[in-house]
């Protein structure tokens, strides 16, 4: 007799496993379980009579895949409980099993390749005429006493088992790059590694809960997830929700409810009016795609295709007046915080959210770095040193002590401000700017205004029309913006020393 | 004593208003404004869009920034004679 039974659990294993590369590889396991979905019910229900040892689950743990080696210990142990099953069918249920069977284990051994063509003989009798039954050998498997050893089980009344195979298969990449982050509370471990395996192969890192009290620590410690699943049979599902809700009011959570037919039939509190039910699992990845509303990169990719003429343009011009300030270790193209904007979309750290333009989404995240940097940023050399009219260089401090400094800028302090430094050079770059236009006056006045933080009809009441207020704001564009100009006041900042 | 403390600010404001006016312009003068200056819109457009579908990470922007410059700390400055505070 097989020493396989005395290990149960690893059963288990080998099932989620394969339910892994089923949801993660394979386009034939996808139709496999479309095409036999009660096959997979009758598997299911199967081996949730396999109790798992306590060791076996702890309270929060991930999935681990087991090695090629034990893998095929694992099949090997399933097949026997798989056969022993089918050896106490009756003839017409033996049929239909080989074939569903030898499908089954014949997908686990090359899950890429296509499924056999003859799937739709592999379709097992109605689940309440086949039942699988628990070996005699099989002392570990006793523990639900309703299940004598040897005896046919009546097949439980419960809903058909969610069909997984109706999910697309090509998960989107996520925006970030990285694995998005979920809790799953299921006091049911087979569910929970089933719920796991599906995130897992959705791009997320999961952390499972079985109790309320391991959730909320989770919770707690490692929140918030981008998704929190709860099972709402599970004891105090609705005080966990409640709880995590109070924490943060804006976490994202999906509620399974597949015992109930509809949502009117779904007991539930006032405060959890605005959290999904889930009642048929095929919709869990919509559920999950709902809640986050983020753009993924392909359609980013998409946004950067139709982007017109004008946006582009616009953009960089936009980019380069953004940074064209810029200087020190901070110093960038208008092209370079463009492309930062984007790698920042790309990589979830500011979030599309959609109900924007990609246009209007990259001139926000251009703005918001700009405005975040400010004196933080080392010199560089090409900043303090600078030519004079006999093109002799000289440093911008050289004849500065800083205590001078201080006293030119009005610290109090004796001690030395970096900040010192920034405004000396910022001052030089203001100069450089308004040198450009000592002959224009109008332009200078609405340079003064700008500077002093003035609005266009402030500055327009200093005697300046609408129109020749355009006309100035065109003529500092075209001298600032242009090409050979961008990069800070009119000279560019390839100097090396 | 306003004019003196905030340099750094002030140029902000420029540039950032400069960088609003952008914003103003409509389609006709954007498109104006760069045939102007020389470039070629459509050109300038394309150039955007393909640095926007290859854009470097911000790590890769700040390592080709400390590999092409000096950096001086800020509190010091380099002159001919060498480091001075």
């Amino acid at each position: 007799m097989h020493q396989s039974h005395s290990q149960p659990s690893e059963a288990l294993r080998f099932v989620h496993e394969l339910l892994r590369r089923t949801n993660e590889n394979s386009t034939g396991a996808a139709e496999l379980l479309e095409q036999d979905a009660q096959l997979w019910g009758e598997l299911k229900r199967f081996l949730e009579r396999i109790p798992a040892p306590a060791d076996q689950a702890p309270p929060c743990e991930e999935v681990d895949i087991p090695t090629p080696t034990e893998q095929e210990r694992l099949r090997k142990e399933l097949e026997h409980h798989l056969k022993h099953t089918f050896d106490n069918s009756t003839p017409d249920q033996k049929t239909h099993l080989r074939e569903a069977l030898e499908n089954f284990l014949a997908l686990f051994e090359t899950p890429k390749q296509p499924p056999p063509e003859t799937l739709a003989a592999a379709k097992l009798p109605r689940s309440d005429s086949i039942v699988p039954i628990i070996p005699n050998d099989a002392h570990d498997l006793k523990s639900d006493s309703s299940c004598a050893a040897g005896t046919i089980v009546p097949a439980p009344s419960q809903p058909a088992f969610p069909r997984w195979s109706v999910l697309p298969m090509v998960p989107p990449t996520p925006m970030t790059g990285r694995n998005n982050s979920a809790l799953v509370i299921e006091y049911n471990k087979s569910l929970s590694k089933m719920f796991t395996a599906f995130l897992k192969s959705d791009h997320y890192l999961v952390r499972t809960a079985y109790q309320s009290d391991d959730a909320l620590r989770l919770y707690r410690d490692c929140g918030p997830f981008e998704v929190v699943l709860i099972d709402y049979d599970m004891q105090k599902s609705i005080e966990i929700a409640l709880d995590i809700l109070k924490q943060d009011p804006t976490q994202p959570m999906i509620i399974i409810a597949t015992h109930y037919q509809s949502e009117d039939e779904v007991p539930r509190r006032k405060e959890l009016m605005n959290v999904p039910f889930l009642l048929d699992m095929s919709h869990l990845r919509k559920a999950l795609a709902n809640l986050q509303p983020r753009a993924t990169r392909e359609e980013v990719d998409r946004a950067i295709t139709a982007l017109t003429t004008t946006e582009l343009l616009r953009l960089k011009r936009y980019g380069d007046g953004r940074v064209s300030s810029s200087h020190g270790t901070d110093y960038r193209t208008g092209q370079d915080l463009l492309q930062e904007a984007k790698c920042l979309t790309v990589e979830g750290h500011r979030c599309w959210k959609k109900r924007v333009t990609f246009f209007t989404h990259l001139m926000g995240v251009m703005r918001s770095i700009t405005r975040r940097r400010k004196d933080d940023n080392a010199l560089l050399a090409c900043d303090t040193f600078k030519d004079d009219a006999d093109g002799q260089e000289y440093c911008l401090f050289d004849n500065v002590t800083a205590s001078d400094r201080n006293k030119f800028f009005g610290y109090v302090s004796s001690e030395y401000d970096a900040a010192a430094d920034q405004r000396l050079i910022a001052t030089e770059k203001m100069n450089r700017i308004f040198v450009q236009f000592m002959d224009d006056p109008e332009t200078l006045l609405v340079l003064q205004g700008w500077s002093e933080g003035m609005t266009k009809n402030e500055i327009m009441q200093r005697g300046l029309s609408e129109n020749q207020y355009r006309a100035a704001v065109k003529r500092i564009r075209m001298k600032l913006l242009t090409p050979t100009n961008v990069g800070g006041g009119g000279e560019k900042h390839d100097r090396q020393d | 004593m306003t004019d003196r403390i905030n340099p750094v600010e002030k140029l902000e404001r420029i540039m950032e208003q400069l960088a609003e006016s952008v914003l103003e312009l409509s389609d006709e003068a954007l498109l104006a404004e760069i045939t102007e200056s020389g470039s070629d819109p459509q050109q300038e457009a394309e150039l955007t869009r393909s640095l926007l579908r290859h854009a470097a990470g911000p790590q890769e922007v700040g390592q080709r920034l400390s590999n092409v410059s000096e950096t001086t700390d800020s509190h010091y400055c380099r002159t001919s004679k060498g480091l001075s505070r």
